[in-house]
């Protein structure tokens, strides 16, 4: 692909960040204030939803809340509080203001409940929409600007010999561009850790990428269970380490500089390992992705413009922020899912294409989807999102 | 029985003790092998469907069980060429859950 074909006009942060997509963030602050803040954003393409459930605050919970309000997509956004809750709406506005964004917060309390507070919610969003569209000013951008992240969901035996080795074969091009890619799901690396070792990019990575890979190992003992489901054996999958192998596909095959923790950007480009176990604590909580839409909210957290999802088995889900790309390596679930597929890898398997030419496919669309275009699953509205309490200190202090 | 159906089987790594089928086979069935070249005669031995393995060497219970070049699991009872590869008969190194089974 020439140059030109790999440019297009993006939206500029004033912290520097790029993003193709120009959204505005509703954030609700407790669950008390879900429905308020679902009202305010519905029925809206532009202005997505997240938020945090629990009332007493976590500091994983809060980061994530602080980097998804401050992701490269974003250009505004509101918190909305009942009043009474620990994490504070005003607190993460006056956060999001200092890298620039429009922000906005109020207390469901102090407007004087439910109606009301629709009322000004959407009176808000409606002046940050205004705002954003007069000022966020458009940026060339290319493929060294694209922060993408790649998971998998729902795992066959297809996932491993052609949808995960596709999106690693993309992977290659993006670190090859001067791009930054983050792939998860260490508790998908069962085993691999004499594969971690060789692919790590210096002495520091290689010890990072241990101490995460002995920390998923403990973590997995304790909690009596490994990331390996009914569909996953109905799939063909046998093992966890069988999974694994097929999982770490979609890494692609270039070296890892290194892993970042949950909230934590790449700090240079090339390919990292997103660790989201929980950390070691007196009293244990927090599961790592509790099912796919946390894993999505994770690479999220990262930056990441654009998500590529590998399913084998047929996922419907999508994310709020950022577009999701999603990748069969099953002809037969592409032909059944179609409406939620944009990639069938399958093709590749059954000998009507190959490898060349389906990642030339992925590549495209990904361009045209930072030019605007809509994935199949931002079309179908899926904004799935989940922020649990977890415990997770950070390595990184890059914001 | 008449003509024998030809089903395919997918080769990772030239060292794999397992091949993935790409097409729902069953007893008789010849496997056509695809990915890596090798020539190998394996005839089905039970039905096995799209995306399962099938043992593509006769295996000896303890044995690991190698797809990707790499081990998945180990043997729990001998398997011969041409019957399928699952967790009726291979665990996981790792995973005592299943192990327990």
């Amino acid at each position: 692909m020439k140059r030109h074909e790999t440019e297009w006009k993006g939206f500029l942060r004033m912290d520097g960040s790029k993003g193709i997509r120009n959204l505005i963030l509703v954030v609700y602050t407790v669950d008390c204030a879900k429905h308020v803040a679902e009202r305010i954003s519905e029925g809206e393409t532009d202005i997505h939803l997240i938020g945090f459930p629990g009332c007493k605050d976590n500091e994983y919970a809060t980061r994530l809340l602080i980097s998804l309000s401050q992701h490269p997509n974003v250009g505004a956004a509101l918190f909305v509080g009942l009043g009474c809750e620990y994490t504070q709406p005003d607190r993460l506005c006056e956060i999001v203001k200092k890298s620039g964004r429009s922000s906005y917060w109020f207390l469901i309390q102090e407007e004087g409940g439910t109606e009301k507070s629709i009322r000004k919610g959407k009176e808000i969003v409606e002046k940050m929409r205004n705002e954003i569209n007069k000022t966020t000013s458009k940026v060339s951008m290319g493929f060294e600007d694209l922060v993408i992240g790649c998971a998998c969901g729902g795992s066959d035996a297809t996932s491993g010999l052609a949808g995960n080795p596709l999106a690693g074969i993309f992977i290659d091009r993006l670190v090859d561009s001067g791009g930054r890619a983050v792939f998860e799901e260490i508790v998908e690396l069962v085993g691999l850790l004499p594969l971690l070792e060789d692919r790590s990019a210096t002495a520091g990575a290689k010890k990072e990428l241990t101490a995460a890979y002995n920390k998923m190992g403990l973590y997995c003992k304790g909690v009596c269970h490994y990331s390996i489901t009914p569909g996953n054996y109905a799939g063909g999958l046998s093992t966890i380490e069988e999974k694994s192998l097929g999982a770490f596909a979609k890494s692609g095959s270039r070296p890892i500089k290194g892993v970042i923790k949950v909230s934590e950007k790449p700090p240079e480009p090339g390919l990292w390992l997103m660790d989201t176990v929980p950390d070691d604590y007196y009293m244990q909580f927090g599961y790592t992705d509790p099912n796919d839409s946390e894993g999505l909210m994770n690479l999220l957290s990262s930056g990441t413009q654009i998500i590529l999802f590998v399913t084998g088995r047929g996922s419907v889900i999508g994310c709020p922020i950022s577009p999701v790309i999603k990748i069969t390596g099953n002809s037969y679930t592409f032909q059944k899912m179609e409406e939620d597929m944009d990639i069938n890898a399958g093709k590749i398997l059954t000998g009507e294409s190959n490898f060349k030419e389906v990642v030339d496919e992925l590549q495209n669309l990904v361009v045209r989807v930072c030019k605007g275009e809509k994935t199949k699953s931002e079309v179908l509205g899926h904004r799935e999102f989940y922020i649990p309490y977890k415990y997770q200190t950070q390595n990184r202090r890059n914001g | 029985m008449g003509r024998k159906d030809i089903t395919r089987g997918f080769l990772i790594h030239k060292n794999d003790s397992v091949l993935t089928l790409l097409d729902p086979g069953k007893p008789g069935d010849k496997i056509r092998i695809v990915g890596e070249k090798k020539n190998l005669r394996i005839h089905l031995k039970e039905d096995i469907t799209l995306g399962h393995k099938v043992a593509c060497k006769d295996i000896k219970k303890g044995d690991q069980i190698i797809k990707y070049g790499y081990p998945i699991g180990f043997a729990t009872c001998n398997i011969s060429a041409g019957k399928w590869v699952h967790t009726h008969n291979i665990a996981s190194n790792y995973d005592e859950n299943v192990r327990k089974k």
